[in-house]
């Protein structure tokens, strides 16, 4: 399943104040495409749109433009794109099983048995099979951003939008994690666009790479990451990463 | 240990404060004919529970609380709900909710007696109008604060309306609903007595009234520790419901 984003022109309007189209946008003509099973990386500073690029291809904001997902153009969110937020934004009042299991529960209802077989698995994959009995609050912040990251996975979705989904992470949690996701996005046949501002992250994790300029944000560089997959982590090592990360630091700076 | 030592206290406190009255009843420091005494109000209670007196005033003040709470809660909760989410609805009823929720609505029972004279009814509706508005105004008050950003995250999930309010905005309510039903209940005891004084002179509260007009201190006394603990009653039982419906959050 492909994304095709044309022309993405992205204004908030102060509803009951001026026209949305008279104010400052916040994308400017952006145009970005994620292949069948590519993954996409966007870093850029902050405030430059990533997370707003992100939640207009979700379908949770209205824009100007075309964005189309799998060939279909986006207005509200598609049954088979799974969102991973910037912040965890768990329901408190259910335990880490039960908020895996809500991508499950509304929209595509599975039944219950195996809402919660699915769920398990997907706990298991972020490592948290000990804690699917506790609330959020008993968490940390790592783990409700793990709990997060496996309520999108457990819905089973082919594209995967994800924002800032490692931020909070340890270093070590983070690239068990990168590789997981690497070995899910090739047996499942994902599509990702994935957020980050973690450069190194950007390249081991990316097809391609594709930097944000601060406000208006407009793709500013987009580099292919010619790398065969799976990837190891000592890739991270390697000349050729250290040039590449050169390049975009100073794109970004 | 210590917890236990405490209570000790609180029961010695208690015992200390019915003794000093019984001793001040019986040794003439105050009139026990308008003060009574522990052992008075025990004699009268027991004569009221023989003649059945009691358990019919219980009854009968049993069965307005429950009817008029339950009216009470079910009105507030739902058009909580609906005022709260839809912001027309909220600005054609707000004024006067806020309003009513402000001012002494006991200050409405003259003109409640005049519509529906004196019957159950003129009960209930007391009752309800002390009652309903603690309940609506939680309401509101949650349904306007659930957290938008959960709402999002259901519709990521393509949660349709009926499932984020059944997943996203009921849930995040309770607490709010408790509190409400709390204060609710508090309300709704004192509208059961002053309904009884003025609407009837039934249940607990027409009993005192009827003790009182034949200087029966015993019997008044007797209805005035069923209220106290009934009261306490109920505010614990709610206290416990609370805790355990919103475990997740503490
Ligand atoms: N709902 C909103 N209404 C008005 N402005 C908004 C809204 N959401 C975001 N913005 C503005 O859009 C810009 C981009 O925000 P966005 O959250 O997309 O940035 P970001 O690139 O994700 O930043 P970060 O790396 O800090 O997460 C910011 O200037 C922000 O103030
Ligand atoms: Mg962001």
């Amino acid at each position: 399943m492909s994304i095709v984003v044309e022309h993405l022109t992205k204004r908030f309007g102060t509803p009951g104040k001026e026209p949305a189209s008279q104010l400052a946008p916040v994308l400017e003509d952006v145009s970005l495409q994620v292949g069948a099973n590519e993954v996409v990386t966007v870093i850029g500073p902050s405030g430059s749109g990533k997370s707003t690029l992100l939640n207009c291809i979700a379908g949770l904001e209205p824009y100007e433009g075309s964005i189309e997902v799998d060939g279909t153009p986006v207005r509200s969110p598609h049954p088979a794109v799974a969102v991973v937020f910037q912040s965890p934004h768990l329901l408190p009042w259910r335990t880490t099983l039960g908020n895996v299991e809500y991508g499950l529960e509304v929209g595509r209802r599975m039944a219950k048995g195996e809402r919660r077989q699915a769920a398990e698995a997907a706990i298991e994959v972020v490592g948290l099979t000990g804690s699917s009995s506790l609330y959020p609050r008993q968490l940390s912040g790592g783990m409700q951003q793990r709990v997060n990251i496996a309520r999108a996975l457990a819905v089973q979705p082919e594209v995967l939008l994800m924002d800032e989904p490692f931020g909070a992470l340890d270093a070590i949690t983070k690239e068990r994690l990168q590789e997981q996701l690497q070995g899910i996005v090739a047996d499942r046949k994902l599509s990702v666009l994935f957020i980050t501002h973690d450069i190194s992250e950007a390249i081991y994790l990316g097809d391609r790479v594709v930097t944000l300029s601060a406000r208006p944000g407009r793709i500013s560089l987009t580099k292919v990451i010619d790398e065969p997959r799976p990837r190891s982590l000592s890739l991270k090592q390697s000349a050729g990463f250290q040039a590449l990360y050169g390049e975009l630091w100073k794109s970004l700076a | 240990m210590r917890r236990r030592r405490y209570l000790l206290v609180s029961v010695a406190s208690v015992a200390a404060v019915l003794g000093a009255w019984q001793v001040c009843a019986d040794t003439g420091v105050v009139q026990q004919r308008l003060t009574s005494s522990p052992w008075d109000v025990v004699q009268s209670a027991r004569y009221l529970i023989d003649t059945g007196q009691l358990a019919s005033a219980i009854g009968a003040s049993a069965v307005l609380f429950a009817v008029a709470l339950g009216i009470a809660v079910a009105i507030g909760g739902i058009a909580g709900v609906a005022i709260g989410w839809w912001r027309l609805l909220g600005a054609i009823f707000e004024p006067f909710i806020a309003m009513l929720y402000a001012m002494p609505l006991i200050a409405l029972l003259p003109v409640i007696l005049v519509w529906f004279g004196i019957t159950f009814q003129a009960q209930v509706v007391m009752v309800v109008l002390i009652s309903v508005f603690p309940v609506l105004v939680n309401v509101i008050t949650g349904t306007r604060n659930v957290d938008a950003e959960l709402i999002r995250l259901a519709r990521s999930f393509r949660a349709s309306d009926t499932e984020i309010m059944r997943t996203v905005v009921l849930p995040s309510l309770i607490p709010y609903f408790v509190t409400g039903v709390r204060l609710a209940i508090g309300g709704a005891l004192v509208g059961v007595v002053v309904s009884e004084y003025f609407m009837g002179e039934n249940g607990i509260g027409g009993l005192i009234v009827k003790a009182g007009d034949i200087l029966d201190t015993g019997q008044v006394f007797v209805g005035i520790t069923i209220l106290a603990v009934v009261s306490v009653l109920l505010t614990t039982l709610l206290r416990v419901a609370e805790r355990r419906l919103t475990r997740w959050r503490a």
